[in-house]
């Protein structure tokens, strides 16, 4: 019986073999035993290149939007775990991604960075197919209960409590954009973060511009963010920057009724409305 | 940037039911759309209804053109409270850019109070171009409210720590 490693490659093997994609993305072995690091196969004869294992970390559906990749290669396979798979299906959503021209390499990994987890190559190959097995999955892969009270024991705190909290988080931010790099939600080709006619957002690393920059950053994916944890572990500073993104997805399925990355068809709750949404908050 | 020694015309005028004591003048800042709002502020003018002079109005096409960076940047210039207001739902000039702006506002509004930004200064409302009197009032409230609140110290200090030697 095969690895779950070497089904992954017999399957990438395959695509490349017979045509059917121009450029597999995968984790290849990094240089150190617990990384691993984007590879880009373009030959059948490469993919021993291709790992699985739990250090498989990136969310490669950020490489999807690459102009400079999809001017090359006409379709692309990815690598992606149920994250990114919902990245994909995002995109999809957003016109950013033409599902005719994407193969998904769908994977499970069930603990992230813990060496014994256990990890397995999806068998389904479709967007539709995988779409339906994340929605059987949805209501225990959504929030874990200590997410949750994460983000409900910090709203308990009095708003001086949180202010400072933040002051000290976004104190330590660097501007480095890693968060928005790592993210696949974040493809536009001018960032408003970098406008300067007007500038919305001060540049330097100051409170005050890293304050605008993280509730840009923040509110531009409430609705949107699908909750890979990408930014957060990419962080040079450790700022808790999932802990705003699972308040606002908390927000969004309350008053909405929507989570991201389950529905290639929804419409996103910030492009539609109903004439009976709650509005106790306006006088 | 210092508090007491910046006044301008607009403050310095004795304002309706100013707290007794205190210095204190809020800088309000009220984003209205043109058709409802803004119309109904004008109908304030025009009535002659007397309300707190502590508040600017920027007068954009619709409630739905504002985003929230809007917001954010009129914190940084110093507001101390800020009012969105609007058409009433389905009086909108654009038939639904009302309804866009109440689902971004809902879930901006819990953001803005989970990073600890006191409710009260960043307030909502639907203003008809009938209702002078309603904007009198939801003006002087906000004021009212926004002076027993004191300044926004919060943004302020994020001022100064970002300011380079001078």
């Amino acid at each position: 019986m095969s690895t779950p490693q070497e089904e992954l490659q017999g399957r990438a093997r395959q695509l490349l073999e017979s045509g059917e994609v121009a450029l597999v993305i995968g984790y290849g072995q990094g240089n150190t035993p617990e990384k691993t690091t984007p590879v880009f196969l373009t030959d059948a004869a490469q993919v021993d290149q291709l790992v699985l294992n739990p250090f498989c970390r990136n969310n490669l559906a950020a490489w999807l939007t690459r102009k400079d990749l999809k001017a090359k290669h006409d379709t692309i396979a990815i690598v992606a775990k149920e994250p990114d798979i919902r990245a994909v299906i995002v995109l999809v959503q957003e016109t950013q991604v033409d599902p005719a021209t994407v193969r998904i390499l769908g994977v499970r990994i069930d603990e992230p960075g813990n060496p014994d987890s256990p990890v397995a190559v999806l068998p389904q190959t479709t967007l539709d197919e995988l779409q339906q097995y994340l929605q059987a999955d949805f209501q225990p892969r959504d929030m874990t209960p200590e997410q949750l009270n994460d983000v409900d024991q910090f709203e308990k705190l009095s708003p001086a409590e949180r202010w400072a909290f933040w002051r000290r988080q976004f104190d330590r931010c660097i501007r480095c954009y890693a968060c928005r790099q790592a993210c696949p939600m974040c493809y536009c080709d001018s960032c408003i973060a970098q406008m300067n006619q007007p500038q919305w957002i001060d540049t330097s690393a100051h409170p005050l511009g890293n304050f605008s920059w993280n509730i840009a950053r923040a509110f531009h994916l409430a609705g949107r963010c699908i909750d890979c944890g990408e930014c957060e572990r990419v962080c040079p500073v450790d700022i808790p920057l999932m802990r705003l993104n699972r308040f606002l997805a908390r927000h969004i399925a309350d008053k909405f009724d929507y989570k991201a990355g389950y529905d290639v068809e929804a419409y996103q709750p910030f492009a539609s409305y109903k004439c009976d949404d709650n509005e106790d908050f306006i006088l | 940037m210092s508090t007491s020694s910046e006044t301008d015309a607009g403050t310095e005028q004795s304002t309706a039911g100013a707290v007794a004591g205190g210095d204190f003048e809020p800088r309000l800042v009220a984003f209205v759309c043109n058709w409802c709002t803004y119309a109904g502020a004008d109908l304030a003018g025009t009535s002659r209804l007397k309300y707190a002079s502590n508040v600017r109005v920027f007068r954009v096409p619709c409630s739905g053109r504002i985003d929230p960076l809007f917001l954010v940047k009129a914190f940084e210039r110093g507001a101390d409270g800020i009012l969105v207001s609007g058409c009433h739902p389905g009086d909108c000039h654009y038939a639904e850019g009302n309804y866009y702006a109440r689902r971004r506002f809902a879930i901006f509004r819990e953001l803005m109070q989970f990073l600890g930004i006191e409710q009260e200064r960043l307030q909502f409302s639907w203003i008809s171009a009938a209702e002078g009197a309603k904007w009198a009032d939801t003006i002087n409230n906000l004021t009212a409210q926004i002076r027993a609140l004191g300044p926004f110290e919060g943004y302020k200090s994020l001022v100064e720590a970002s300011q380079g030697p001078t």
